[in-house]
């Protein structure tokens, strides 16, 4: 099946053709489209994808050298997220949807990026699967295809937003991820003790604002300016943080379910560190890990139209009176 | 009517405290902003209002996705404008839209789109006094929240360890 796959939960303006679970094109805004047409990207996201989801669909219409007719369902992201923001790419797929008289389904952001190392290796249940992202930190179980049951998540920020906010007060630019990735690898983890959250109770749920506090606090006691090494003990000091609450989350995720891989996806999927731990902690338990690339691990249409076409392919379409859920937490179907 | 008290936060445990004491008070309708640096509990204080209009419901820091919502009657939008780039995306939020149905708006990093609040509203400030001490300065802007403090009702010892001893 040839799937078109939209997003449009947050910043990023998505669209992708996925083709029996091979990625046709996967164009994502502000990086493709701002190069190809040299123009302004609107500075307000929800305005933004008004004005460019037209011109992504084309793009990824034209790059994977299909037609409109030749689209035989379309998927698009119905939450969580800016209402505002979804709502434009759920319209959009419907009304293309209902032109060609082909099937739409809605997608759940998270779910989408939990299996969207699927399109690149084998990711078959039962697994135990975390999306780390700026704006989500979640811990699954799927037993089944098709069951995603959310078993932890953060009470406060996201992991990538830990990345980000100290990165920020390291004077590092936006996004911070990336740089404190890089500067981390030749500091020295140790260097700054650090707390790591401990929830009290059974729980799989985690926190990071502690964490981001004591760093803060940390620093302002630092005398500036940092000089470079000490800036690389901090980044890795910090990366090491984030990622034992992390993996030590996902071990224990592993210990409660049956789980014949793992899988880490989100923009902190690309962090080299939370890799390692992760492959680490997998190869004790003698299963795969699996983690997208990066151009799958941000937000992106692909891992849409694929979260679409297994839905598709268990027998799940939307109807048109479904919209946008800006709270969608632990279902997957959509209330009509 | 304006009047602006102050208090003392003394660690996460007490800041969610008085976040439940807020929210046990709070009706359909009612602005709360909140303002203050990072890391001084802005959101640990929101994880509390939110516990003290729905017991039980788990909010975090919309920085990224900007609005989540939680519940029904009320529902609870939890807004953060701390990537907002300019005051005017407000307006793309969305937030007076899911506010019309008689939600209960609580809104993180206020400073950076203050005309976009209502003129009726409770302001929360927070502020580090220590590691783990926050100051709060409670500013009611309105009638509502003005009565409240005036008679006590956000006093220390409604919303105390006595009352919420730590966990």
């Amino acid at each position: 099946m040839r799937i078109l796959g939209i997003e449009t939960s947050c910043d990023d303006t998505g669209a992708a053709v996925v083709e029996d679970g091979r990625i046709l094109s996967n164009i994502v805004a502000a990086q493709d489209i701002h190069l190809e047409y040299g123009g302004v990207v609107p500075e307000l996201a929800s305005r933004a994808h008004i004005t460019l989801l037209p011109r992504v669909v084309q793009q990824a219409l034209d790059t994977a050298q299909v037609t409109v007719d030749q689209i035989e369902a379309v998927a698009a992201t119905v939450g969580p997220g800016l209402v505002g923001s979804l709502l434009v790419g759920i319209e959009f797929a419907k009304g293309f949807a209902l032109a060609r008289g082909i099937p739409w389904v809605g997608v759940n952001h998270v779910e989408a990026h939990l299996v969207s190392a699927g399109l690149e290796a084998d990711l078959q249940a039962p697994y135990v699967g975390m999306v780390a992202s700026g704006g989500h930190t979640e811990i699954y179980h799927v037993p089944e295809p098709g069951v995603f049951r959310r078993v932890g998540s953060t009470r406060d920020d996201a992991a990538g937003e830990a990345f980000d906010k100290i990165g920020k007060l390291l004077g590092l630019p936006y996004p911070a991820g990336p740089h404190l990735d890089r500067l981390a690898r030749e500091g020295r983890a140790d260097a700054i003790p650090l707390p790591r959250a401990r929830l009290k109770g059974d729980t799989l749920d985690l926190s990071m604002s502690g964490l981001k506090t004591a760093a803060k606090l940390f620093l302002e006691r630092e005398p500036r300016p940092i000089p470079d090494p000490r800036i690389r003990d901090i980044a890795a000091s910090v990366e090491k943080a984030i990622v034992d609450v992390l993996v030590e989350r996902l071990g224990q995720a592993l210990s409660r379910f049956e789980a014949r891989a793992v899988t880490v996806a989100g923009g902190c999927a690309c962090n080299t560190l939370l890799r390692e731990e992760t492959a680490r902690l997998a190869a004790a338990r003698g299963i795969p890990a699996r983690f997208p690339s990066p151009k799958l691990c941000r937000d992106n249409g692909a891992m849409i139209a694929h979260a679409g076409s297994l839905a598709i392919q268990r027998g799940q379409t939307t109807p048109f009176s479904a919209t946008a859920i800006a709270n969608l937490d632990s279902f997957s179907l959509l209330p009509v | 009517m304006d009047i602006e008290v102050r208090s003392l936060l003394r660690g996460a445990a007490e800041t969610v405290s008085f976040g439940r004491r807020i929210g046990a008070l709070a009706i359909p309708g009612d602005w709360v902003a909140l303002t203050g640096d990072l890391g001084t509990g802005k959101t640990t204080l929101v994880s509390g209002i939110v516990e003290g209009i729905h017991p039980g419901t788990r909010s975090r820091s919309p920085t990224y996705v900007r609005v989540e919502v939680y519940g029904v009657s009320p529902a609870i939008v939890h807004a953060d404008l701390y990537r907002l780039q300019a005051p005017g995306e407000w307006d793309t939020l969305g937030i007076e839209d899911l506010a019309d149905r008689d939600a209960i708006v609580l809104v993180e990093w206020a400073d950076r789109a203050p005309d976009r609040l209502p003129a009726e509203r409770l302001e929360l400030t927070l502020r580090y006094s220590g590691e783990a001490a926050r100051e709060i300065r409670i500013h009611a802007r309105g009638d509502r929240w003005h009565t409240l403090i005036k008679e006590g009702k956000l006093d220390r010892d409604t919303w105390s360890d006595a009352l919420y001893p730590r966990d």
